[in-house]
Formats: structure tokens, sequence, C-alpha cells
């Protein structure tokens, strides 16, 4: 219903502009629910797009508008980690709801082993944060974003080697079996156990959190080594 | 003690709590507003700055955790000033020098714009894993895409001057993120003027009152006068996107 609706209102606002509306999920994305919007390229704005649908609807459907000379911006890595496989998402399993079949000429990344390089570089880059949750004593928030940041990272280094199906229920058996090393899995076991410990009963302490912190730090390293 | 030399003092308590941490600090820099003693009380952050952290730290959970404790502690310290204030950036040294995204290598390598404040200096050993800019470019895009998205629906006119200040934080570093996504490595500052000689056609006009706006406080505006400032807004971000995505298909 909400992604019907949002169809007629693209294609009575953009009209002869618009190209395709292509419909894809991103695992990992909130929203999960996206739609790419191909727009002519001679189509004066893209900026159209998003106020013909409107924020109520861009709360609850992550919409892309490009023009499709613009495509090539599909495939390039950015700070959005869960959008990193997102071209094989539309490439390979996306729906076309409007327009021309445009799915044979999005790119992919043409050079996957650069992702994960990438990836670490941004997280380095935003190790502030935790000193953010530390001083808040946001303990749990902690924990619980550097596991779904591990489960991110799983997805770049299986993406790596061009492995891009992969869902929050799935991905942490896909990477043991992509990397099949002690260290990891010991690594693995000993943040799950710290996860398993907190409860409402026993809130999560300064102390879980520092070694939440060294665990996720711990657990680059080790991948940084098996993937150099 | 006025306000600028309050900064002063606090970054100066701050490196006080840091040398606690002896030889598991590498170096520690400042950048930003109060390195350049530029320094707009109430407005400018309490600090900019990275502690560089030697890579045996990452080896051992009992010192590590140590370190983590000391950095909050500072923080804390800091968080107590009432000043604006975000954490600084911590990094590990490496063998192979330290990483980061190049959006930081103009001002963390510049002498004119950062200050070792502790330890040795290991600016020269910056460097990034983008070496072609591609994470720029796609930070860029990601970024004026985000623009749009907030613009989509415009606020009620009391909201209005709200929104276009924080428009205006989201917009002030459009013109950094376009020069590193046409591979010109510069600082926040000097990206309003650079941008001029990468990307001829853009809107200068545009860029004089956009640069404007990032130095002082939103004033409050008409309600019709807002309405076409975020329009404007909204229309140089997408002329800039297209000179931009241009630019990166011909080079």
């Amino acid at each position: 219903m909400l992604i019907d609706g949002t169809i007629l209102r693209l294609q009575v606002v953009l009209r002869e502009n618009l190209k395709t509306i292509v419909r894809f999920i991103l695992p990992f994305g909130t929203p999960k629910e996206n739609l790419l919007v191909v727009l002519q390229k001679e189509a004066p704005k893209i900026s159209t797009a998003y106020t013909a649908v409107g924020i109520d609807v861009l709360k609850q459907v992550n919409l892309l508008c490009l023009r499709e000379t613009d495509l090539f911006q599909l495939a390039m890595p950015s700070p959005d980690i869960a959008a990193l496989s997102r071209s094989y998402w539309i490439k390979y399993d996306g729906t076309v709801i409007f327009g021309d079949d445009i799915r044979s000429i999005i790119p992919l990344h043409k050079n996957p082993h650069r992702l994960l390089a990438y990836h670490y570089d941004h997280i380095y880059a935003s190790r502030h944060r935790i000193l953010h949750y530390l001083i808040q004593h946001r303990y749990q928030e902690l924990v619980v974003g550097l596991h779904h940041n591990r489960l991110l990272l799983m997805c770049t280094a299986l993406l790596q080697q061009r492995t891009w199906r992969v869902y929050p229920e799935t991905v942490i058996p896909q990477f043991i079996e992509m990397f099949p090393d002690e260290e990891l899995a010991h690594n693995l076991r000993r943040f799950r156990d710290l996860q398993g410990r907190n409860s409402d009963l026993h809130p999560c302490t300064e102390e879980a959190a520092l070694k939440s912190v060294w665990l996720f730090e711990g657990f680059i390293r080790r991948l940084r080594e098996l993937s150099q | 003690m006025s306000e600028p030399l309050l900064y002063v003092e606090y970054v100066n308590n701050f490196v006080r709590i840091i040398s606690r941490l002896g030889d598991a600090v590498n170096m520690v820099l400042l950048y930003g507003s109060v390195r350049r003693n530029d320094i707009r009380p109430g407005t400018s952050d309490l600090i900019d700055a990275v502690v560089v952290l030697s890579s045996e730290i990452f080896l051992d959970e009992d010192r590590f955790c140590h370190t983590l404790r000391v950095m909050t502690e500072s923080c804390v310290a800091m968080s107590s000033s009432g000043l604006p204030f975000h954490p600084f950036h911590y990094i590990e040294a490496s063998t192979n020098g330290w990483s980061t995204v190049p959006i930081y290598l103009p001002a963390w390598t510049s002498e004119e714009h950062s200050q070792v404040l502790l330890g040795s200096d290991q600016r020269g050993e910056l460097h990034s894993s983008d070496t072609e800019y591609e994470f720029m470019q796609g930070w860029y895009f990601t970024l004026s895409h985000s623009i749009f998205r907030r613009a989509a629906s415009p606020p009620s006119d009391k909201d209005k001057t709200a929104f276009i200040s924080s428009l205006i934080h989201s917009m002030r570093d459009l013109p950094q993120f376009a020069c590193l996504a046409c591979r010109h490595s510069v600082d926040r500052r000097n990206a309003f003027q650079e941008i001029r000689h990468i990307l001829p056609d853009v809107d200068t006009n545009m860029l004089d009152i956009l640069f404007a706006m990032t130095t002082k406080p939103t004033v409050d505006l008409h309600p019709e006068a807002a309405h076409n400032l975020i329009v404007s807004m909204v229309t140089f971000t997408e002329h800039l996107c297209q000179l931009t995505s241009r630019w990166i298909q011909e080079h």
C-alpha cells in the first residue's frame, strides 16, 4: 500500500523524467525497504523525487534518486556501511516495479578487496564514539552497537569474496565458514558470553563495556592479519 | 578568566591527564579552532584532538582497559566545563604508520592546522587506504542525498530558523567533501575557495552566503525569506552534486 502510493506520487510529479523504479532490500539497513528511482539523464532536478515522496514515507522507505548517468554512484563505498553491498542487492535481487529494466547496467565495485581497508579506516575514525558512550555510562548501548558493527565488519569481509547475500541471521555461520580461525572463533565466544551475562537483573557494567571494546579491537586486529 | 583562556586551561588539563598514560601515548595532536587561535566562545568545540596510541596497548587487555579509563576520565573533566564538547579521536600507531579516512589528512598533517601537544611528531606517518578518494566520493554523495531527504518536507514557519541552522551544520562540510571527491585534499575553511578553481561553474554567490552563515549564528528571518533561503540551499546542493558527478566521470 505504502509502496503503491509512493510509486503513484513519483509518476505524477516526475512524469516523463521518470525512467525506472527498482525495489530492493538491504538486510542490515534501517529501514530495510529501499527504492531506487532512476531519472532520465536530462531530468532537471533529483531533489524533486524526495519532495514528492515526503518525509513521512522517507522514514519508512529509504529512497535513492539518481539520473541514469549517475548510476556509478551505487557502487561507491561510503560511511553508510550497511549499503556497501547495495549494488549487488539491486542488480541480482531487486524488482523493477516501474519502467525500464536497468539492472544489467548497475555497476559493481571493481576492487571489493579494498572495501575492508576502507571499513577499517572508517572504524578508526569513529572510535571517539566509544568514549562518548563511556562518559555517559551508556554501557549496554555500547555493547549492542559494537555487536552490530562486528556483524557489519563480517559482511564487508564476506563481500570482499563477493559473497553479498548475507542476513543478520546467517552472517556469523557464513563468516566462520569463510574464516575458519580459532582466535576469531574464541573472540566471538567471549563476546557472546559477555552479552549473555547482561540482563535486566544484571545490567551491563563499565568493566563489561571495556571488555567488549577490547574484544572488538581484537577481532579487527585478527581479521586484518588474516585478510592481508 | 576570559572564555578563550578557559578553553586553553581545559586543553592543558586534558594533556595533564593523558600524560599519565606514559609511553602508551605516542602523540597528542591538537587541531581546529583552539589550534588556530580562532576560538568563538560558546560555538567552538572545546577540543579537536587525536591521541595516537602505541600499538602495544592493543595487545594487552589490562593496559588497553586502563588506557580507555584514563581517556574517559579526561573526557568527563572536559564535558563538565559547560563548553561545546565532543570526545577526541584515538588511533593506533602500527608499523605502517597510522591510518584514517582522507577528510582528516589536511588538518592532521599540516603544521599550520595542527600542533603536537605531547610525544613525538608522527604526522608524517599518517596515511589513508582511500588513495583514490573513492570512499570520499561515496561519502560526498551520501551527504548530498541526506540533505535532499531532510529538505523533503518544509518545516513550519516557527521552526524555519532552527531548520536552517541544522541545514547549515550539514552543508558547511559540502565544499570540503566536494573537493575531496574531486581528489583535492583541503581543509574545511580553504575548501570554500578551492572548490571555485576545481568547479568553475559553481554558484560563488551561494558559496559566499554559506561561508558567512557558517561563521555566525543564524538570525530569525521572515518566513518567506527563510523559505527562499532553504530553496536556494537545496538548489545549490543539487547543482554542486551535478558538477562533482560530472568532474568524477570526466577524470
